[in-house]
């Protein structure tokens, strides 16, 4: 008896345990990464690194701008690609494609998803950068094709399989009732999808949403290969753009004998942290102020 | 009204034959109970009437089900109306994702129901004596230029008749969800009912619920076959004993007997229906 007592004992702390050990993970990246930092901001302030786009690490400047606008906007580009075009294949294959048909699509979209993202760039250097490039030649904006379009592409292509296959798990959620309900009024298949499983289905949607962009946020190697790695702010979709997980890859590691370049990478990757956290954040409200306005989500 | 005759009516998944050859008339306004044990093509020859069968891709329907003489299965049948006219009502209900106003109001903004086209369908329900304590004339003397009273007086009307009405008059805005489940089906009842069918099929409708909202179901039941042609699937004997008027006993995909509660129940012709009714099989 005493032996299975200390038997949940020992589950529970070693449950518990794991848990923190996770969470003390994040604390640790966060706190390292305010400590490297650190020096930076001491001598800027940091409204200055924050908006300031004049990037010259030899003369000691170190503004940040173009890269956080090249960062959005990458983002913002492939999310506005991909959003429509997913949400469409998803509910084709949740609400009217065959189930045979419907298990091969899955299959697909999972080896999709789980391609390296190098992969994804070499594919972006060879066949999206030309099209980019004659796009460019075709609307008057001469271009190599490195560019922030091409950019947003490749995140479009690399995010789209995966928003595909968790919102098709959350459409997949809605019980066969709902459908029923609905369609036995009288409605068209449409508006069945329309007014009760999307909205049904909302939340996990924007989950999906969400899941996707800080994807696309993060995604470094496939975007560096593509983007042009010009630290200027863009002014067209045909300019080259630097994003900051691009910058601190290329950059860590060489050119360290720059005084402060070090801090700067570092206060570089908090940035993107505090982004990427402060996405998730405002998703997270929106969805809980959703779910106390509305009855939408049983 | 329609008059529903179902003609040789087969139907398969597959290899499986689930319904073989079924012939059988579905009286007007009367309460008509499919029983039969579970497996035996209840539910399958249910939503053969209003085409709900048609969701499932592996279904074949062989036979005619004629609705006042046309076939439904036919090429030229408009599913959405015909789906309008046979309501349905499924075993758990299914709030659907918005407020409980707006579950009633649903299927008559879908089908653009005029002012005048309401009105009327609630006049004709007016016209049976149904909705006690409401009084028609007190709805109908609710400003009328104010804008979409006709929708306040219908969900008020639909609620009423599927008793659902005191229960939730002060909270029709608020969640669907958060009603309990035989307040949902009662709900599932007036969503059905407001887009003015003259059929309601109802599959195990009590199945989920407790025994009270089992009773309140039936009794709503009851009251609107003087207004609906309804049938009911059921694999509670008692409860077809209760509400059944007319009773189509299937077993394993034959129709084995049919007829009138009274005759079915007392002198049944057939030893498979001795035997059920006894208990013997199931």
């Amino acid at each position: 008896m005493q032996w299975r007592y200390a038997k949940d004992w020992c589950a529970s702390v070693s449950i518990r345990s794991s848990l923190i050990l996770v969470n003390l993970i994040a604390f640790i990246i966060v706190f390292v990464l305010f400590m490297k930092a650190e020096p930076i901001l001491r001598i800027q302030s940091l409204g200055h690194l924050l908006f300031s786009s004049s990037w010259h690490p030899l003369k000691g400047q170190f503004g940040f701008l173009s890269f956080i606008v090249g960062t959005l906007e990458v983002t913002a580009i492939a999310m506005v690609l991909s959003i429509p075009v997913s949400l469409l294949s998803a509910i084709y294959l949740s609400e009217y494609a065959h189930k045979y048909f419907k298990g091969l699509v899955r299959l697909m979209l999972d080896i999709l998803a789980g391609i390296p993202s190098v992969i994804y760039g070499l594919c972006g250097v060879i066949a999206i950068v030309p099209f980019v490039h004659s796009l460019g030649g075709f609307f008057g904006n001469p271009t190599t094709g490195y560019s922030l379009l091409a950019g947003g592409i490749i995140l479009a292509i690399m995010v789209t399989p995966v928003i595909i296959s968790v919102s098709m798990e959350v459409l997949a959620a809605i019980p066969d009732e709902a459908r029923t309900s609905s369609l036995a009024l009288g409605t068209t298949r449409w508006e069945t999808v329309r007014y009760v499983v999307l909205k049904g289905s909302l939340r996990g949607i924007i989950a999906a949403i969400v899941l996707g962009f800080s994807r696309a946020f993060g995604e470094t190697i496939a975007v560096l290969m593509v983007v042009g790695n010009v630290a200027k702010i863009p002014t067209s979709l045909f300019d080259p753009a630097y994003p900051l997980p691009a910058l601190i890859a290329n950059n860590y590691g060489e050119m360290m004998s720059i005084p402060l370049y070090d801090s700067a990478l570092l206060f570089a990757a908090l940035v993107l942290l505090v982004l990427v956290g402060a996405f998730g954040l405002v998703a997270n409200i929106t969805l809980s102020r959703l779910t106390k306005k509305g009855y939408y989500f049983s | 009204m329609p008059h529903i005759s179902l003609r040789n009516l087969t139907i398969t998944y597959g290899d499986l034959e689930v319904l073989k050859g079924v012939t059988a008339d579905i009286p007007d306004r009367q309460v008509t109970t499919i029983i039969g044990p579970s497996g035996c093509g209840k539910t399958t020859l249910l939503k053969s009437l209003n085409r709900l069968l048609d969701l499932n891709e592996d279904a074949r329907l062989y036979g005619e089900i004629l609705m006042d003489g046309i076939n439904t299965y036919g090429q030229n049948t408009d599913i959405l109306a015909l789906r309008k006219t046979v309501g349905f009502l499924s075993q758990r209900p299914y709030p659907l994702p918005m407020s409980i106003y707006d579950n009633v109001a649903f299927g008559p903004r879908i089908h653009k129901l005029s002012r005048y086209e309401i009105l009327n369908q609630i006049a004709s329900v007016e016209k049976h004596g149904l909705l006690a304590q409401c009084s028609v004339e007190n709805l109908f003397q609710m400003d009328m230029k104010k804008k979409n009273v006709e929708m306040d007086i219908l969900v008020e009307c639909y609620l009423r008749l599927s008793g659902l009405w005191d229960e939730v008059k002060d909270r029709l805005h608020g969640s669907a969800a958060q009603l309990s489940v035989g307040q949902q089906q009662r709900l599932a009842l007036a969503r059905t009912l407001a887009v003015g069918p003259e059929v309601i099929l109802a599959d195990e409708p009590t199945s989920a619920l407790d025994p009270l909202s089992s009773q309140l179901i039936e009794r709503q039941i009851k009251i609107l076959k003087n207004l609906y042609t309804i049938v009911v699937v059921t694999h509670i004997l008692r409860q077809a004993r209760r509400i059944a008027d007319h009773v189509i006993f299937l077993y394993m995909g034959e129709l084995v007997e049919d007829g009138p509660a009274d005759q079915f129940f007392d002198s049944p012709k057939d030893d498979r229906t001795r035997a059920y009714i006894k208990g013997t099989i199931s």
